[in-house]
């Protein structure tokens, strides 16, 4: 817009945000295009063995992630929405607890605890005084096992969003019902859920598209997903154009959920216009109703975080003091200021992006960015693949042309190196911090910025004095949402890293890998410490808009 | 002190303004009105600094402030702005955003020019609060305040009533009118409704199209219109099919009517004449016959919708003792004293020869 309009630095501006946005869609295009080269050696020979696995287990993964959270979130969110019980109101961010810890933690604490050698089954063993094979318990690493882990930590997705389609139905709109004749449960069926439905729909979108990506629990629990293959194809058979081709097909998968997110979304805004609406008054539930749903509510959240929470905890406390060694505050240096730095670039991508849109709507970027935005849907292990492949292109390139003319090798110069790590967070969390600015950017309207040149602002003076006070909160988020995420990415940190660089998130799957749970903990509780932060910033900015 | 010479505003290759000449002189008020899209808000964004002009000058104050190819930065032209969504910096108090312009001044100083706005506009002691918690009218009166404070040479204005109730509107257009008459404040205003125009503006003007049709005070463009989508635009009426006779006279559904004066026209050519509801009165002696349509009641008087034989509609508007029924007949009587003759194939006024 009217800010900043001389030209001479618009164009430079331009190209600098033409080429990030392309570099950054760049990874998602590669792997796109490498199936235009089948590899059909490698293909035959996952036909004949896995490829039927991947394909089934993912799904049932995601599809059985997707109805639990779905029902296990609305339901929640209903009777948060609907019911005066005890312990209310702290419920509403209570139950939002559980996204702080990422999904392969919860694993490997409830493995701890109903293992074979956990707590549950050897005391349940010296009271029956059982033995190896006398009685059936169910085996927490299956299929079932990660698809319940998953629910557990995903289903505030559901919660969220359906509680805030709940909440803009309007107290008019009840009685409209009740008086044409609904009961609260006709009302319930017949038009509060079928409303919020493309809220709930979006939410359980969201919470497969993290299922499709899972890679951390899986591997764990030793179920065969396209994760895990691309993974395994990847390092184990070294055929990295057939890892590509796998991801591409998981793209596949993943590309329509997006597609019926953005659908469902823009449905929300079609769903929910009008005005001020007055709230819902709640129904007071008889005394013992009231609390059976306070115990419900209380088991879910016991469930999803006090009680891994709590084993992390007893795990830490035995074996901390040997944890805490000056090994394990290296481990926590790289991880935080790798994520730091993470965090600052993204920000930084993401404002440039955010501002070039703003000024000027310019197709030849705009096309790019949204390539780059639909990283944060993809699996880590996709966009590791699709990071590694034009690196280890460029890297070989500069080597061989530098061979040739100078004789120098220059090896690998930015394959496993901080910057690929950098460069793969990018193009998965762009899009985190860019909804950030977005938002904080809409909150300043352009006759703002001429209000403030009309002042007498200079261009600069109204991004220093009007637009960085506004944005202060949205950029705070910005870097700590992302500074979150990128604390407990595990495949594309795994995938990437630099030899020999450990971040929490790896230690603590390297130690649970191989079974030294108790170990694995202290890394852990620090990558839950830290996930709570933006847990709590989204619950505040619900209340805020609550009130 | 104010001066458009020729401008036009250009999007591209659309041409959004264009030809546009206006002169508003020292301490009055201009106004520009017009349907949304007619270009408007592009004359004041380009006076404001904020849009280059693609052909001709604007100056402010004998100088040179915008042309083909060079503007005066928007902040160097001392031009208070006030806006339709107020544009109020939510980060700031009501106080803090009035001081926002005049931030060069000791704080003594800043203070004091804050208390004596916050005065003008009535809103005494509200200056530490945040702007969200005001309501619509007290938020517009901060604008006006913060446009205010660094007393500009030229305060414009965008719609400035638009988001705010119909109530508040009449009450607060008024109440700010008399604040820069009080001031001495030269301001150019934008709006699309015509009783805030006619409730502000000194000197009004009509666009259409990206075009001036006319500027003039309030009064000449009621009575005088320079061409039908002007007086259409300023009141309402209804327009009827006359034809001119050639001896002074003019003939239609409305039967056979003399004129006053003379017209500068062949006889045959077909004209539109405009019939605002104040100039149609029921008439029983009369022989010109119409049918009533509708009735709306407007609380100090009816409007009635009629048909004349013909088929031509008017509009008439009568007191309240006169009430007729939806159907019933009557005769009317037609006030020509100074009628609104246009040639219907262009829209013009029709010169008179005097």
């Amino acid at each position: 817009m009217a800010i900043l309009r001389s030209s001479g630095r618009i164009s430079g501006w331009r190209s600098i945000t033409l080429t990030a946005s392309l570099l950054l869609a760049l990874p998602i295009l590669l792997v796109v295009l490498s199936l235009s080269q089948p590899q059909w050696q490698v293909w035959q020979h996952l036909v004949d063995t896995v490829l039927l696995d991947y394909v089934l287990n993912s799904l049932l993964l995601a599809f059985g992630v997707g109805l639990g959270a779905m029902l296990l979130g609305t339901a929640l969110a209903w009777i948060c929405h609907h019911y005066q019980f005890p312990g209310r109101s702290w419920f509403e961010w209570l139950l939002l607890l559980p996204l702080a810890i990422p999904a392969y933690i919860i694993a490997y604490c409830y493995t701890g605890l109903l293992d074979f050698a956990g707590p549950l089954q050897t005391t349940l063993r010296e009271w029956f005084d059982w033995g190896y094979g006398d009685y059936w318990f169910p085996e927490i690493r299956s299929l079932g096992g990660a698809i319940v882990m998953l629910i557990l930590v995903l289903y505030p997705y559901v919660f969220m969003l359906a509680r805030n389609a709940f909440r803009d139905q309007s107290q008019s709109l009840l009685e409209a019902s009740r008086s044409m004749g609904l009961t609260p449960q006709q009302y319930f069926l017949k038009v509060a859920v079928p409303m919020a439905r493309p809220a709930i729909l979006s939410g359980t979108a969201l919470a497969m598209m993290e299922a499709f990506a899972d890679f951390g629990t899986v591997e764990y629990f030793g179920v065969s997903t396209f994760t895990t293959g691309i993974f395994r194809t990847w390092f184990g058979m070294g055929n990295h154009l057939a890892a590509a081709q796998l991801s591409a097909l998981l793209m596949l998968f993943v590309m329509g959920l997006v597609l019926w997110e953005q659908y469902s979304r823009r449905k929300i805004q079609y769903y929910y216009q009008g005005h001020k609406r007055q709230v819902q008054r709640r129904t007071k539930p008889a005394r013992l109703t009231g609390w059976l749903l306070f115990a419900l509510c209380s088991l879910v959240l016991a469930l999803g975080f006090l009680l891994p929470l709590a084993m992390l905890l007893h795990w830490a406390w035995l074996t901390g003091p040997e944890q805490l060694d000056a090994r394990f505050w290296q481990l926590a240096w790289n991880s935080f200021s790798l994520a730091l730095m993470a965090a600052l670039l993204i920000l930084l991508l993401a404002m440039l992006f955010a501002y070039a849109k703003r000024l000027k709507s310019d197709p030849f970027i705009n096309a790019p960015v949204t390539v780059a935005k639909l990283g944060y849907a993809l699996p880590g292990t996709v966009i590791a693949v699709g990071t590694m492949v034009p690196l280890a292109w460029f890297d070989k390139s500069l080597d061989a042309v530098l061979q040739a003319w100078l004789g120098i090798s220059t090896g690998l110069l930015l394959s496993g190196t901080v910057f690929a790590l950098l460069f793969a967070y990018s193009v998965r969390f762009l899009a985190v911090s860019l909804h950030q600015v977005e938002t904080g950017l809409a909150r300043v309207k352009p006759s703002m910025d001429m209000a403030g040149r009309s002042l007498g602002l200079s261009p600069t003076g109204v991004f220093t004095k009007v637009h960085l006070p506004i944005l202060r909160a949205s950029l705070l988020s910005a870097v700590l949402l992302v500074f979150v995420d990128v604390l407990k990415e595990l495949p594309a940190t795994l995938i990437l890293r630099p030899f020999n660089f450990d971040t929490l998130a790896i230690r603590t799957y390297e130690l649970a890998s191989d079974e030294r749970l108790s170990d694995a903990a202290a890394p852990a509780l620090l990558i839950l410490l830290a996930g709570l932060a933006p847990v709590i910033l989204l619950s505040r900015a619900i209340n805020k808009e609550t009130a | 002190m104010l001066q458009l010479d020729q401008v036009a505003i250009s999007y591209g290759s659309n041409k959004v303004v264009q030809g546009f000449d206006l002169l508003l002189q020292s301490g009055e008020i201009g106004c520009l009105l017009g349907a949304s899209g007619c270009g408007k808000t592009s004359v004041l964004r380009a006076i404001a600094g904020f849009e280059p002009v693609s052909e001709g000058t604007i100056h402010l104050h004998q100088q040179t402030v915008s042309r083909a190819g060079f503007g005066v930065a928007p902040e160097k032209r001392k031009i208070g702005m006030v806006f339709q969504d107020f544009a109020l910096f939510p980060h700031l108090t009501v106080a803090e955003n009035i001081a926002f312009g005049i931030r060069r001044l000791p704080k003594t100083q800043q203070r004091q020019r804050v208390d004596t706005l916050l005065a003008l506009v009535e809103l005494q002691g509200l200056g530490e609060r945040y702007s969200h918690a005001l309501s619509g009218g007290q938020q517009q009166r901060v604008a006006l305040a913060r446009a205010l404070a660094p007393q500009p040479d030229l305060l414009l204005l965008d719609e400035p009533f638009s988001s705010l109730d119909t109530e508040l509107r009449g009450s607060l257009a008024t109440q700010v009118r008399q604040i820069l008459k009080q001031q001495g404040i030269t301001a150019l205003l934008v709006t699309h409704d015509k009783s805030e125009a006619f409730s502000m503006a000194d000197q009004l003007g009509v666009m259409d199209k990206g075009r001036l049709l006319q500027w003039g005070s309030p009064a000449t463009l009621f009575s005088q219109p320079a061409c039908l989508d002007v007086a259409d635009f300023i009141g309402k009426g209804a327009v009827v099919k006359v034809q001119y006779l050639g001896d002074g006279q003019i003939s239609g559904d409305i039967g056979h009517w003399p004129l006053s004066d003379r017209l500068n026209l062949d006889a045959g050519v077909p004209l539109s004449l405009l019939l605002r509801p104040h100039q149609v009165k029921p008439d029983n002696s009369s022989a010109l016959k119409a049918k009533v349509l509708r009735q709306i009641f407007r609380g100090a008087d009816y409007l009635y919708e009629l048909q004349l034989s013909g088929g031509e509609q008017l509009l008439s508007s009568t007191s309240l003792d006169c009430e007729l029924r939806v159907g019933e007949s009557l005769g009317l009587s037609l006030d020509m004293t100074n009628p609104l003759l246009f040639v219907a194939a262009d829209g013009h006024s029709v010169s008179r020869e005097l």
